[in-house]
């Protein structure tokens, strides 16, 4: 058998995915799939469940044969090597600790299997840096789902691989938990500078874990970048949806005004800089639709006789009545209704001094700074349309 | 809540009940009987006693069937297993849809009499038949046939234990995790290791039931020794117990002796290959 | 001395007589679990007291009332109508008295059958039984330790048709407790094709293209009884142990030099069928069957010229049972000639009953012709023996002993 044996500073590089496919039948799981994930970065795979991000980790890992296409890591093409060939290791969903195996057994159990000398220090190393040191002789049974976690991380990371896969290595815990794993996760992929590639369909975990985003829906990326790039400008409706809420509203392209694009929005014009549109270069006449975050956007109170302020570029719809509203504490929710438009929301931050002075049936207007607008294509069709309700934990979706 | 405390006595009491009457009872009847002797001058009359002679005799008079009935029933399941797993396996893992299709011929001929399934052994296996004159032109035949050799025995002992081997074996694997199998091999295990320090440890309680659930029946067996065996040199305990208890007049004490010395043994053996086997840590 | 075959015919009544000879088989083990499991008596009964059987002690007769019997006999051991559903001889006899038969083929094997009621019927329990059949050591050792009924031979106006060689049996002289149901011979049975050749002698058999091909019934009194003539040994006499063992000994090393295959139950006949043995110490009326079966005339049966054992299997009445007069009712019936050549056409083993030849003329006229059907008492003078009665000592040592040479 022939194993790869590298050390963690040696021989490394980028894991790089080139028009990766895997086809079930006639089912299309990973379509074409390019990607470069830079050495020693955080990178989350992003997505609802079935949109190809675990196939494409199984792909890596060897665990499924990839339709067409290729996996280099560095300068190693690893396409056809065997999952123990590989410079990769995996926390699995769920862990996968051998039951049969106390937490050090299962620790040592890469380095055992490629014959490595010191196997039960770099275990007893890696048990210290996951904190489970002592609870080495304990079986997997006996541990919380937070300490099998640990191990699971550890008896991965032993190995020293190329590149660690994690898969919803959170997805088990409870809140809370989740919230310090991840912290841990962060602590230790620093420590250890080691690549990590981390499928999740937690936007919130990807987000604040990763260096890197890409958001994969139907077997392709829909976007990548750094969470706040993808926050602050998705470019399909998708990912407006799957990352955070995004409000959209139906226009038609009415024509440029220098650097901007002049839509109409019902009885209303509103301004998207081309720069943040999808198509800039669409011409008159032609749909698009056009998105804003909740907190960027402001009430005016009609029954006070506020107004949004002219001028500059400040756009604003309305009059809208108010549905519903949440108190959150930091925040407010006001369910909005637009007629012609839809549901829409707004997070209005509690600065005012005052008690809430909105009820349920009152009249706004809502306006925002144009430069946060984005566009996207008419035709595009948002997350929430497609994804199930299970996908939607902690991506709170589009709302129009 | 002291109210209910007579519950749980309430629903144990029919289980109780049915051992006491259809295992202990008949466990000391049987005890009992063992330690009777025969009455002088009638023969297959006894009186209570506490006869040990008839343990004597068991023991000193049928050393060989009881070392032929642990040795055939060790090599039974040896046999049962080597066939057994590779089936499992592959019923587990490999069969797909095929799966619940396989699961039923293993167990189909459980439909019909297993005597009757021995005696059709019988006439598969005879001189004339094609098993015997393929064996005998590739030269394979320890003599001139197969039944009525030890052979002809353990390989019909193998036959009817197979699917109690194969059934646990199945259910012990089947429990595998396949995310298991799928971490050995991303922690550097090839195929066949991974086997050896996964799949095998992990299947361990089905092949430790399986082995136990031939074993027992296979020591204690007659009707294959009877069918495909030979007079003087195959018989097992079973057959002796048998024959005292049916055919010998007056060897009922000796057979009951026979059939508790036989549960003795088995008892020392099985306890001593579940220490020796046991994975009581597993989960 | 071959009996002569229509195979058409008989092909098609033994059909159903294959079937139910692998399915006596099958009970034979099986009912060996069942048996043990239904030994239950706590104490031992204790034997016997001395003295006759105490008639004041069986259970009140309720024949009168009860128009019911329950007959437990062997496996195609009456004769079956062609469509295998009904038993033509049973179902007259229920017409012509109104008692209604319970027929159970529930016997395989004397031992296994004793052993499962022998408790009940020591400690006078119902055994479910109102009549029953065993062969004439085992009736011996009933009659022995007063397990059965005594019959009133005057309600049975037909017994006296029983021949009369068998009516001074030496295990019930005057036949006081039982009647011949049939009987039949112990002798060679051999394949004169594929031997190439007819046997004669228990010698014959030890020829060495036979070794590894000889089979054998585990019965002693006739495997051992066909050596022990073969010895010179009277065995209907005042032989002893030195007799016995030299013949059991005879057993033994052929045996142990392979030369016997193996010694069987019933199931000898499938070595034979599936050409396993080509001969062997066998049961006469097993072989014509296995002849009618197969279609092949090549199946022989011989006494050997030192002579073969007959034996009888006996119907006799359980000191349990309360239906006496309906038994002997049923036992009389059978002994009507008529009757009796009716069933004789069908299980083709020794017909009991005087006059029966006569009437089977009208069914069978070639099967009449047959001594190992209807042996005159000059045939049976002079080629056959009856194994003697054993008294309860010999019974058990000679027994122990010959479950050794047998393996157990």
């Amino acid at each position: 058998m022939r194993r790869n044996r590298r050390s963690a500073t040696g021989g490394g590089g980028d894991l790089h995915l080139q028009a990766l496919t895997k086809r079930f039948g006639s089912f299309t799981a990973v379509d074409a799939l390019d990607l470069r994930v830079p050495q020693g970065s955080f990178f989350a795979l992003l997505g609802p469940s079935g949109c190809g991000k675990s196939t494409t980790l199984r792909m890596v890992a060897g665990l499924e044969t990839p339709t067409a296409g290729r996996i280099r890591i560095g300068e190693s093409d690893v396409t056809a090597s065997r999952p123990f060939d590989r410079p990769v290791n995996t926390v699995f969903q769920s862990y996968a600790l051998f039951p049969h195996l106390d937490v050090r057994g299962n620790v040592e159990f890469g380095p055992r299997r490629r014959k490595v000398a010191d196997a039960a220090a770099q275990a007893q190393a890696a048990l210290e840096l996951v904190a489970m040191d002592h609870l080495a002789a304990a079986r997997p049974a006996q541990l919380s789902g937070g300490q099998a976690q640990r191990v699971a991380l550890a008896r991965a990371l032993v190995n020293r691989p190329e590149v660690l896969l994690l898969d919803e290595p959170l997805a088990a815990l409870d809140l809370t938990l989740r919230r310090r794993m991840q912290g841990e996760l962060k602590r230790i992929q620093h420590e250890v500078g080691i690549t990590f590639v981390h499928v999740t369909h937690d936007q919130e975990e990807a987000m604040s874990l990763a260096d890197t985003v890409a958001v994969m829906n139907a077997g392709r990326i829909e976007q990548m970048g750094s969470p706040t790039a993808l926050y602050d400008l998705p470019r399909t409706a998708f990912v407006a949806g799957f990352l955070g809420r995004t409000n959209l509203a139906d226009g038609t392209i009415l024509g440029r005004d220098g650097d901007w694009v002049v839509v109409q929005v019902g009885a209303h014009r509103v301004w998207l800089d081309r720069a943040r549109c999808a198509e800039p270069d669409a011409p008159a006449r032609s749909a698009v639709r056009v998105g804003i975050r909740p907190e960027k956007l402001r009430l005016h109170r009609v029954a006070l006789g506020e107004e949004p302020p002219r001028g500059g570029f400040t756009a604003a719809l309305g009059p809208a009545t108010v549905v519903d509203i949440s108190f959150t504490g930091v925040s407010t929710e006001y369910a909005l209704d637009l007629p012609g438009i839809g549901g829409w929301r707004v997070f209005e931050q509690n600065l005012d001094i005052e008690d809430e002075d909105l009820r349920p049936g009152d009249e706004v207007v809502v306006s925002w700074d144009s430069r946060h607008a984005f566009g996207l294509s008419g035709r595009d069709e948002p997350a929430s349309s497609s994804a199930t309700e299970e996908d939607l934990v902690g991506a709170p979706g589009v709302i129009r | 809540m002291k109210r209910r405390t007579w519950l749980p006595y309430v629903l144990l009491a029919p289980g109780l009940a049915w051992l006491a009457v259809f295992y202990l009872a008949p466990l000391v009847q049987l005890a009992s009987v063992s330690l009777q002797s025969p009455f002088p001058g009638y023969p297959g009359y006894y009186y209570r006693n506490v006869d040990v002679g008839n343990y004597v005799t068991a023991l000193g008079s049928f050393g060989a069937h009881f070392g032929r009935s642990v040795l055939y029933a060790a090599l039974a399941t040896v046999f049962a297993f080597a066939l057994a797993y590779p089936l499992a396996y592959a019923v587990a893992f490999k069969a797909g849809r095929w799966r619940n299709l396989m699961l039923v011929a293993i167990m189909a001929p459980f439909l019909t009499s297993f005597i009757l399934r021995t005696i059709a052994w019988r006439q598969i296996l005879a001189d004339d038949g094609f098993v015997a004159r393929t064996l005998g032109v590739l030269h394979l035949l320890p003599g001139e046939r197969i039944t009525e050799t030890w052979v002809a025995v353990v390989a019909g002992l193998t036959y009817t234990f197979l699917p109690f081997m194969a059934l646990p074996i199945y259910a012990g694997l089947e429990r595998v995790d396949p995310r298991l199998i799928e971490a050995g091999t991303d922690l550097y295990a090839g195929a066949f290791t991974t086997f050896r320090t996964v799949t095998l440890p992990l299947s361990m309680p089905g092949v430790l039931a399986g082995t136990l659930l031939t074993f027992i029946p296979a020591a204690g067996d007659y009707v294959n020794a009877e069918l495909l065996g030979s007079d003087t040199g195959t018989k097992m305990v079973g057959n002796v117990i048998e024959s005292q208890f049916f055919r010998v007049l007056g060897g009922y004490p000796v057979a009951a002796a026979l059939s508790i010395v036989l549960m003795g043994l088995i008892l020392v053996l099985v306890g001593a290959y579940v220490r020796r086997f046991g994975t009581k840590e597993l989960v | 001395m071959d009996v002569p075959l229509d195979p058409a015919v008989r092909a098609l009544r033994r059909a159903a007589a294959r079937s139910l000879a692998t399915r006596r088989e099958a009970l034979g083990a099986g009912m060996g679990l069942a048996a043990l499991a239904a030994v239950a008596a706590c104490a031992p009964p204790p034997p016997p007291a001395g003295g006759g059987l105490d008639i004041r002690a069986l259970p009140a007769d309720v024949s009168a009332r009860d128009r019911t019997l329950r007959f437990s006999n062997w496996t195609a051991y009456l004769d079956l109508s062609e469509d295998a559903k009904t038993y033509p001889t049973l179902a007259a006899f229920e017409k012509r008295t109104g008692i209604d038969v319970a027929y159970a083929e529930d016997i395989d094997d004397n031992d296994t059958y004793f052993t499962k009621i022998a408790p009940q019927l020591r400690s006078r329990q119902d055994v479910g039984a109102d009549l029953f059949v065993f062969t004439d050591w085992m009736i011996n050792r009933l009659i022995r330790e007063r397990l059965v009924a005594p019959l009133e031979l005057l309600r049975m106006p037909n017994a006296t048709h029983l021949l009369d060689t068998m009516k001074d049996a030496p295990f019930d002289p005057g036949r006081h407790f039982s009647l011949a149901w049939q009987g039949g011979f112990g002798g060679i049975g051999y394949n004169r094709r594929k031997l190439g050749r007819d046997l004669r002698s228990i010698e014959d058999l030890w020829a060495d293209d036979l070794r590894g091909k000889v089979v054998a019934v585990s019965e002693f009194r006739d495997t051992a009884g066909l050596v022990m003539l073969a010895q010179g040994v009277d065995i209907t006499g005042s032989f002893g142990k030195t007799e016995v063992e030299n013949a059991f000994g005879e057993v033994e090393k052929r045996i142990a030099d392979g030369h016997i295959r193996r010694i069987r139950g019933n199931s000898y006949l499938q070595d034979l069928k599936s050409g396993n043995a080509l001969a062997g110490l066998v049961w006469s009326g097993d072989l014509f069957s296995l002849r009618a079966e197969t279609g092949d005339d090549s199946w022989q049966f011989v006494l050997p010229d030192s002579g073969g054992t007959l034996w009888t299997d006996n119907v006799a009445v359980p000191v349990t049972s309360p239906r006496r007069r309906n038994a002997e009712a049923l036992m009389n019936y059978y002994y009507d000639p008529a009757v009796a050549a009716q069933v004789a056409a069908y299980v083709t083993y020794v017909c009991p009953v005087r006059g029966a030849q006569e009437a089977m003329e009208k069914i069978d006229p070639a099967l009449a012709k047959s001594p190992f059907v209807f042996p005159t008492d000059d045939f049976l003078r002079r080629h056959a023996r009856v194994f003697r009665a054993l008294d309860a000592d010999e019974d058990a040592e000679y027994g122990a002993r010959w479950a050794k040479v047998v393996g157990n």
